[in-house]
């Protein structure tokens, strides 16, 4: 077998995000366990709706779910980019500094109250190429120095934290440009532009992940990194790819962001990361790799939000929220992750 | 033109060899520190850089330098920080400092005060230590703004503005700091003096604009025409509050208050998305509390002569309204009024009193 026989075989093998487990359940016609195995995430969700539609009528109006579809844009934006690296095995920290960053060089270098820079759309561009240099970076520190992608990133945060921080011009920029900010304002069909823009991005993902080597060798990379090395594949280069991706998407959840206040904050990354992680780890996507993906972290993400908002909706005692968010929070992995148990995975 | 600066340079020198030694001999009783220590929460707000800029004029007209320190609301940061400058040796030293909780204040003055060294501090005080009776020979005093009157003052221009009438939605800090506390007691004490006004609901938005915004989106379709007005305790979650609204064409139609004024939010006042916020005077904070532990550590003020009103109290604040925020936008701080010896007149000319008990 040659090398490239090799590299197709291995990889199309351990591909598939459930891998081995799919292929056999088709065999055996267990699809329809297979599918309630790994719908725990929905059914959570699902169950997380009836129970707050029963307690307030007004939780499934139209108004509601736009709000809760407004405030899931930006985090869905964080998770699709962190299922990349997640479904690696590795993790990415440094996301609260790279979309404070890609939040403060937006809204100096759009039409803004403070600096006279207006580069219009060019500012968006400079913001998301920070993201991805910043990315890119952090997947090659990692991938060929060998250093662990943790601390790679969580210096990474800092770095870029402090960057936003030097940049700050000691006022919070207001963005002038209308058509940016129209981003979250002008309403089609009852959601903003950012709703659109992170659907049509998941199903872009959706497509990287299942259709292109990127996102398949990603899988096999989390499954089994050795393997996949002997397969051939030159592995450095999509995890550098990953890392990237997650990054440039993390600027956009920072210019998204400026969008939505409509002014600039060097601090405005604040709050996305750990939601951000939690949403892929509730929706099924391990923190091991190779199991998950993005469809996962969106209902994830769904979760999330959907449980802030139906608290709030229900009147919960606001002291009380964060402490059920963790309790629903362990409640939703454990069912998503029940099926693993037996298995010989190690947990750690 | 280089020779003659040479021989100028020889004169003063040997001026000062002859004279240096006379001239220190008077003013032994204490050296005038070279540096100012300043802690900040952080350096990416406008709040902080005001104050940084207040500190600096007084470091800057007694020819002192100021290092400031930042620890992104992280107190075990500063605690590290305020330890390094300490073991390097620090007698006489002056801190104007910024305990990130209550929790640190104590550990924070009591280790100036091992050290030797002076400091004031600025916001966080535990209800039951002042600077009179913990750690009373270095802690110098504990300047703040009144968070019960920007939550009174607040409140009464939100039942002014929805007629006296009406459900508001209380956008609250954090649950222990005493900020939030304070406003909170004041917008309280503002609902009693207007009955129709009633509290809605109030959730926790950790001073956030984005929490602002998903709570108050939330509220939105909750309370729909219900939702007369929104209480927000510091101008980050009001900005997200006014971008909640204005998704929904509400914006200036529900009144929305904050508290700091800083400039953005008085440009939304301005334009009238915003009803006010409570101007606090940050480069005044920054100001006073480097200029008192200047003040101290140079020998020019007693510890032991100040009163406790004097080492516990209240800086001046304004409420922005549409009728006086183009002055405060059109307002430039002139650096002159920020120098020692301006301030040193009287360094509680601006105070606004003692702070009273039961507030923090």
């Amino acid at each position: 077998m040659t090398q490239a026989q090799l590299h197709a075989h291995d990889t199309s093998a351990m591909a598939s995000p459930r891998r081995g487990e799919a292929g056999t359940q088709r065999r055996s016609g267990h699809i329809g366990l297979g599918v309630l195995k790994s719908a725990g995430p929905i059914v959570s969700l699902l169950a997380m709706v009836l129970v707050f539609a029963s307690l307030t009528p007004n939780f499934v109006s139209a108004a509601n779910l736009q709000a809760i579809l407004e405030s899931a844009a930006v985090p869905a934006v964080v998770a699709i980019g962190m299922t990349f690296v997640l479904v690696q095995g590795s993790i990415d920290l440094s996301g609260e500094g790279v979309a404070s960053l890609a939040n403060i060089l937006l809204s100096i270098l759009i039409a803004n109250s403070v600096t006279a820079h207006d580069l219009g759309a060019g500012a968006i561009v400079v913001a998301l190429a920070a993201g991805l240099a910043v990315g890119a970076l952090n997947g090659t520190l990692y991938a060929y120095l060998r250093m662990p992608s943790l601390i790679v990133t969580l210096a990474m945060w800092l770095i870029t934290l402090g960057l936003a921080a030097l940049l700050f011009p000691s006022r919070q920029p207001q963005i002038l440009d209308g058509g940016f900010v129209g981003l979250a304002l002008h309403k089609h069909l009852g959601l903003s532009a950012l709703v659109y823009l992170a659907v049509a991005l998941a199903f872009v993902a959706f497509i990287v992940e299942r259709r292109t080597k990127l996102g398949r060798i990603g899988f096999a990379i989390g499954a089994d990194e050795a393997l996949v090395r002997l397969a051939g594949v030159n592995v450095n280069v999509y995890k550098v790819g990953a890392f990237a991706i997650c990054g440039c998407l993390t600027g956009l959840a920072g210019i998204l962001t400026a969008a939505q206040i409509g002014v600039g904050n060097p601090l405005a990354g604040e709050g996305l990361l750990f939601p951000g992680i939690a949403a892929c780890v509730i929706g099924g996507t391990l923190l091991s790799g190779g199991r998950g993906g993005v469809l996962h972290s969106l209902v994830g993400v769904l979760v999330l939000v959907t449980l802030r908002n139906g608290l709030v909706q229900t009147g919960a005692n606001p002291l009380l929220q964060k402490a059920i968010e963790g309790v629903v929070i362990v409640v939703a992995v454990a069912a998503s992750t029940w099926h693993l148990r037996r298995k010989t995975r190690v947990v750690k | 033109m280089k020779l003659l600066k040479r021989i100028s340079a020889a004169v003063v020198a040997a001026v000062a060899i002859v004279v240096g030694p006379l001239a220190g001999h008077g003013a032994i009783a204490q050296e005038k520190p070279k540096t100012i220590y300043l802690a900040v929460g952080t350096t990416s707000s406008e709040y902080w850089q005001e104050v940084i800029w207040g500190a600096q004029q007084v470091a800057n007209s007694v020819g002192a330098k100021l290092e400031v320190y930042e620890s992104g609301f992280d107190g075990q940061k500063h605690m590290q920080q305020l330890g390094a400058i300490l073991a390097a040796g620090c007698e006489g030293c002056a801190f104007a400092w910024f305990p990130d909780s209550t929790a640190f204040t104590k550990a924070f003055v009591e280790r100036a005060e091992a050290g030797g060294a002076f400091m004031t501090t600025m916001w966080n005080r535990p209800e039951e230590i002042h600077p009179w009776d913990t750690a009373s020979d270095a802690w110098i005093a504990n300047i703040s703004f009144d968070g019960v009157d920007s939550g009174y003052q607040n409140g009464m221009a939100l039942c002014k503005a929805i007629g006296g009438k009406g459900g508001i939605a209380v956008l609250k800090g954090t649950p222990d700091n005493p900020p939030s506390k304070q406003r909170e007691i004041g917008l309280l004490k503002a609902v009693s003096e207007c009955p129709g006004m009633t509290i809605l609901d109030t959730q926790i938005g950790n001073w956030g604009q984005t929490e602002g915004q998903n709570i108050t989106r939330t509220w939105i379709a909750r309370y729909g025409d219900q939702l007369k007005g929104v209480f927000a305790q510091n101008d980050g979650m009001a900005l997200g509050a006014v971008a909640a609204l204005r998704e929904k064409g509400l914006a200036g139609k529900v009144p929305v208050t904050g508290s700091d004024g800083s400039s953005d939010v008085l440009k939304l006042i301005k334009s009238g998305d915003m009803l006010s916020s409570m101007r606090i005077s940050s480069q005044l904070h920054g100001a006073v509390a480097a200029a008192l532990a200047y003040a101290v550590a140079s020998g020019d003020l007693k510890i032991g002569d100040l009163a406790q009103a004097q080492r516990d109290f209240y800086l001046v604040q304004t409420l922005a309204t549409k009728d006086n925020v183009d002055a405060m936008l059109s307002a430039q701080p002139n650096p002159a009024d920020f120098s020692y010896d301006a301030l040193k007149k009287n360094f509680w000319v601006r105070s606004k009193g003692q702070i009273p008990v039961g507030v923090n």
